[in-house]
């Protein structure tokens, strides 16, 4: 994490918005001793860029939102995102040029790494323009995990004591950015299938839609776990449905272009779509 | 001035339990909650503040506020008022100050039974705060780190010791009661006046004399708003409810439920027709800043924030109330 | 204390329909003793609750009417409701019109589609109390002929004060004026020093409306306008409803245009 990485982001932006190729920055700064998103339109700002290990935020979720041609700073899980985010067709190919920077994890304030980065297996990131910096080494596999050791009702009981202390914020939802859907069953009125106002298997349904709406989705940044008031290690839950997806489909979510997103072209035949996409894998 | 040893608190607890729902602090996957105790729940007593504000023991996340029955065509309403008797025991000032606002919102114009019946059922033992945590600025609106009212007992953390202050009869009544207090000498309450002027020295001091929301400072700021919900959610002042009725799939009957809902959800102004005065992520966001900071200080004459810190802890955006204020000052 | 979110139940007495999508309750609520422009909470038991404004004048002692128009989920079943059936109502809340305050005065009632309905309250106040007020004009447009409401009161509102009619739309069988109603200020010529404008429609009419009142050159103070916002409790609990400081629901609805002026969202 060096001043390099963060010098070069600077030079590449600087260039961009000199050159008018884009309108708009979409990187780190500082506010006080936090690490904020910032939105950079003139090479005057540049100077506030900032990388280093405490740029936690997936910055594909503005996206949607920004209207020109933006540079998107990217490190492997924000990549991951802009490739779903591609895929769904949220967001244009050509209004992006991803500024693709690589990540050792990312720190909170006490210095304390967050769990989706200890357990990140795409440090790198998988689609850019410009790469600035210097690759990292990925770790190989994943970690154990430990809630799979436990039976059934251990899992159950587990995931039961978690949902107890949602208050329904919806924060998990609203801060992902593969949420993008324009009505949302978890707030919709007319027919209302989740209600605020529901018991605890109501919010057990809740997380049960919202997960299972990941499948083949998640990107693994964690932003949902940051963004829960009550520590609820919703990734957890995702990223174990898009492995299910994975082993179903072939397809692990924000790695390739080309696959076909499974919730959106699953087949009965699920054989011959693992198999086109092992194909797109290997080709 | 009377003092209680801090291996009594458990056991004030426990006998206040005999005759009182009692709430106090646990901690659950290492974070501090309020917790309405009961066999086997662990009192902390190290902790800076809990994650979700004190208002859920009194304007729950959800409540039923009425139930209906239908036979023969007539319609049977009914309410549930709550009368339980109950200790909160750990407070801290700042959430003190948030219930005496929330109370001048239930109590302006016509009263909120539902709120009002738990509040004024419930006895609140509060906590001082020896030791800011990084996010808190009560300073900054004097509504801590340390109490004068709205609670009935005030403790303040000397060592081996609590102080303890008597702001109501009912809180004097239950030191009277108890055979876990004695009597504080002359140098208990200065360990505790040092004990408060060291906490406030390490935070924020802000003059609000020259405070106005620079609105242009907060647009900025609105752009990195995700919109999660999660200030409103977990803020100590924040009022807003929705409500739904359920029906029983079964019977005619059914229940008005009553939940906290966010104004930075879009739909919150939203009419039926698609209407809504209030569009726009911007217009959301600012209508937040300027309630708080603003217009609660307009309407019932105190800010719509406590400086708990809670907001600025858990923005998923960096989004920064006290930044908010300091830019509000020093323009 | 008492309990204000507790409904008290009602018999629908009569259901008139005004318009294709416009249904008038009959409430068996006596001796309401409301101001015109105030609102009621109805409720469809297992539904929801909507706040509702009261269309019939406080005259009227043996029932109130509460006009609604068919646009979400709780309307269209109260759509669906039938004499004898019950209804919970809670109210009357909110401020009214400056009724004592507007006394002897000229006035302009301005409406637009279900608009008319907290107008017609204090319109037929008037009419039951006519030497109370001096000369009314009312102008009332709507998208279309067959979307004005209380078209069964025309007749009777001509024959004591000035009526004008206008659709944004043409339609089959309607030979009157099209355009909006902001339109229909042109046809008055007030005397602006001893009239109050009262003005109750979709915001986007009330906004032009009071643009045309403002070039007319009437004071801020006498232009009297009813908002309709989400309310949830009516009683300036629930927070959905704000302008500003103000609550719609106990402050409101109804505010003169020099109390809110200032505050943004005012108009959408």
């Amino acid at each position: 994490m060096g001043s390099d990485t963060e010098n070069a982001l600077k030079r590449e932006a600087r260039n961009l918005l000199k050159k008018g190729d884009v309108d708009l920055v979409l990187g780190y700064c500082m506010e006080g001793d936090n690490v904020i998103p910032c939105f950079i339109s003139s090479p005057g700002e540049v100077d506030g860029l900032v990388w280093n290990n405490r740029c936690k935020n997936n910055l594909a979720v503005y996206l949607r939102e920004l209207e020109g041609r933006v540079a998107v700073v990217a490190k492997g899980c924000d990549s991951r995102a802009i490739v779903e985010l591609l895929k769904a067709k949220q967001v244009e190919r050509e209004d992006l040029i991803i500024l693709g920077v690589s990540c050792r994890g990312m720190v909170d304030k006490e210095g304390e790494e967050y769990g989706s980065c200890r357990v990140c297996l795409h440090r790198n990131p998988v689609v850019y323009d410009l790469f600035v910096g210097e690759k990292v080494s990925e770790r190989e596999e994943r970690d154990v995990d430990e809630l799979e050791s436990l039976s059934l009702r251990e899992r159950l009981e587990f995931w039961s004591k978690q949902f107890r202390k949602c208050i329904n914020c919806l924060a998990c939802r609203n801060v992902c950015p593969m949420c993008f859907c324009e009505e949302c069953v978890l707030e919709k009125k007319d027919p209302e299938w989740i209600t605020r106002a529901g018991d605890a298997s109501n919010l057990f349904l809740l997380h049960a839609i919202k997960a299972t709406h990941m499948a083949g989705r998640c990107v693994e940044c964690g932003e949902c776990e940051r963004a829960c008031p009550v520590d609820i290690p919703l990734m957890h839950l995702y990223s174990r449905v898009c492995r299910d997806v994975e082993e179903l489909f072939g397809v692990e979510s924000g790695m390739n272009l080309e696959d076909k997103p499974p919730l959106a072209a699953f087949d009965l035949e699920r054989d011959a779509m693992l198999e086109e996409n092992e194909k797109n894998k290997r080709g | 001035m009377k003092k209680i040893r801090e291996d009594d608190v458990i056991k004030l607890l426990n006998e206040l339990r005999k005759k009182y729902e009692v709430i106090a602090p646990v901690k659950l996957d290492g974070r501090v909650y309020f917790k309405t105790l009961g066999e086997g729940d662990v009192l902390t007593l190290d902790y800076v503040n809990s994650v979700v504000s004190p208002k859920d023991f009194f304007l729950p996340q959800k409540e039923r506020i009425l139930e209906f029955s239908e036979s023969g065509g007539e319609v049977t309403v009914e309410d549930e008022l709550s009368s339980k008797k109950r200790v909160f025991f750990g407070i801290r000032p700042c959430d003190v100050n948030a219930l005496l606002i929330l109370d001048s919102v239930a109590r302006e114009g016509f009263e909120d039974p539902y709120y009002l019946g738990r509040r004024d059922n419930t006895l609140l033992i509060s906590l001082e705060c020896v030791e800011p945590g990084d996010d808190c600025f009560c300073s900054v609106f004097n509504t801590g780190p340390s109490l004068d009212e709205g609670a009935d007992l005030v403790f303040t953390d000397i060592g081996d010791f609590y102080l303890v202050k008597s702001l109501t009869d009912e809180g004097e009544r239950l030191v009277s009661g108890s055979e876990f207090f004695r009597k504080a000498t002359g140098g208990d309450e200065e360990t505790a006046g040092k004990k408060r002027k060291e906490c406030v020295k390490g935070m924020e001091s802000l003059d609000l004399r020259n405070f106005s929301v620079d609105e242009e400072v907060v647009k900025e700021k609105a752009k990195r708003c995700l919109y999660c919900y999660s200030c409103t959610f977990i803020c100590p002042t924040c009022y807003c409810f929705d409500v739904v009725d359920r029906m029983d799939l079964y019977s005619r009957n059914g229940e008005r439920m009553r939940f906290w809902d966010s104004c930075m959800n879009p739909s919150f102004t939203e009419m039926a027709g698609n209407f809504n005065p209030r569009d726009g992520m911007v217009g959301r966001f600012m209508n937040r800043i300027n309630h708080k900071l603003r217009y609660m200080r307009d309407r019932y004459g105190v800010y719509g924030c406590v400086g708990c810190g809670r907001c600025i802890r858990n923005c998923p955006a960096g989004i920064s109330m006290l930044e908010i204020l300091r830019e509000g000052v020093r323009k | 204390m008492s309990n204000q979110y507790i409904p008290q139940t009602v018999e629908i007495l009569g259901i008139l329909e005004e318009s294709r999508d416009v249904k008038t309750l009959r409430l068996d609520v006596r001796n309401l003793r409301h101001e015109p422009g105030q609102f009621m909470e109805l409720s469809v038991f297992g539904y929801g609750e909507i706040p509702v404004s009261i269309s019939s004048s406080p005259t009227l002692e043996d029932y109130i009417d509460l006009s609604v128009k068919n646009v979400g989920s709780v309307t269209s079943v109260v759509h669906e409701a039938e004499p004898g059936d019950t209804v919970g109502v809670r109210g009357p809340y909110g401020r009214g019109f400056p009724v004592r305050e507007v006394g002897g005065r000229d006035l302009l009632f301005i409406g637009g589609g279900i608009g008319l309905a907290p107008l017609r309250s204090f319109i037929d106040y008037i009419r039951d109390e006519r030497d109370g007020f001096g000369d009314v004009s009312i102008l009332y447009g709507a998208r279309t002929a067959d979307d004005m409401v209380f078209r069964q009161e025309f007749d009777d509102w001509r024959s004591m004060f000035d009526l004008h009619l206008i659709a944004d739309v043409e339609s089959e069988g309607w030979y009157g004026r099209v355009g909006f109603v902001n339109e229909l200020l042109a046809d008055v010529s007030p005397d602006i020093k001893n009239t109050y404008a009262v003005v109750c429609g979709p915001s986007i009419m009330m906004k032009s409306v009071v643009k045309g009142l403002k070039d007319m050159q009437f004071p801020d103070e006498q232009i009297i306008l009813s908002f309709e916002r989400r309310m949830k409790c009516g009683i300036g609990k629930c927070g959905h409803c704000n302008i500003g400081d103000r609550y719609v629901c106990v402050d409101g609805p109804v505010f003169s245009y020099d109390k809110v002026r200032g505050y943004r969202e005012i108009w959408g």
